[in-house]
């Protein structure tokens, strides 16, 4: 009896669909689709765009499943289809994203470091928090949000990051912690200012 | 190594990603054993982190899955 194929692993899957079949190719997008939607979707900063990006990503991979080497995962391919063509759509639209990343943080913002580490945001996530957090990636230079998005929202290691963009480990260490310091500072700022502290507000 | 804040500051996501080795890692931890705010520090990373990771949804609009069998519809058979 053939196993059926939502339980078979992706090596396999991109085996029988490079060889033709359809349904296999049906299979791993099903299964990669919505994180890369996601992906695309934090990129771009808007649904249209990340959209096309999406389906882009899936028409290329489909037209270039002989040329993936096996010594990769799909996964990580598919993210590197889909980060080059986000990319390259940023770079097109000539878009500005030259902020200062701030590692220093002077005097007042030690208080709000502080009430925003102690704060109970995450216990509340609503929907103002949720587009702030949005909005505070997007300030994020292009190649800097990559990194972040890959690493911490979607889990990939410091290898598979630097594979998809094709840079160095320790320059995905770099924009990855400049990043962290960034985002941390901006939500600081916000949520440090006005949250009640989770120590404070619990009896 | 003589680890002070700013050191730590340098060296935060290498701790949280536990990539430090070993010595360092203790003289890490011997310094936020005495330092609340450096602590803050990791605390704060550490949360804006977990507020990503949390705010992050899983599935995606049915509307766009149909346009995206559609788009792969049209490319098999364009190009057959």
């Amino acid at each position: 009896m053939r196993e059926p194929l939502h339980e078979i692993e992706d090596p396999i899957l991109v085996r029988r669909a490079a060889a033709g079949d359809d349904e296999a190719f049906e299979v791993l997008m099903n299964r990669h689709q919505s994180r890369v939607y996601h992906h695309a979707l934090r990129l771009m900063g808007n649904s249209q765009d990340a959209e096309e990006v999406l389906q882009d990503t899936f028409v290329q991979a489909y037209r270039n499943l002989s040329k993936f080497e096996e010594r990769s995962r799909f996964s990580t391919w598919i993210y590197r289809i889909a980060t080059n063509e986000a990319l390259m759509r940023l770079r097109k639209a000539h878009r500005k994203r030259e902020v200062l990343l701030e590692d220093a943080f002077g005097e007042r913002g030690a208080d709000e470091i502080r009430s925003f580490a102690r704060s109970a945001l995450d216990d509340v996530l609503d929907a103002e928090t949720a587009s702030f957090l949005e909005q505070a990636l997007s300030e994020l230079p292009d190649e800097y949000r990559a990194v972040f998005a890959m690493r911490d929202i979607d889990g990939l290691s410091n290898a598979e990051v630097a594979e998809v963009l094709g840079i160095s480990v320790p320059a995905v260490k770099s924009r990855l912690h400049r990043s962290r310091l960034y985002l941390r500072n901006r939500l600081a700022r916000v949520f440090g200012e006005r949250l009640p502290s989770s120590e404070e507000s619990r009896p | 190594m003589r680890i002070n804040c700013r050191k730590v500051h340098e060296l935060l996501s290498e701790y949280l990603d536990e990539e430090l080795k070993e010595a360092v890692l203790r003289d890490l931890e011997s310094h936020l054993d005495a330092c609340p705010d450096c602590v803050l520090q990791v605390d704060s990373v550490k949360k804006v982190i977990r507020l990503y990771r949390e705010s992050t949804a899983e599935s995606m609009p049915v509307d766009i899955r149909i346009r995206l069998q559609d788009v792969l519809k049209r490319a098999r058979e364009s190009d057959r």
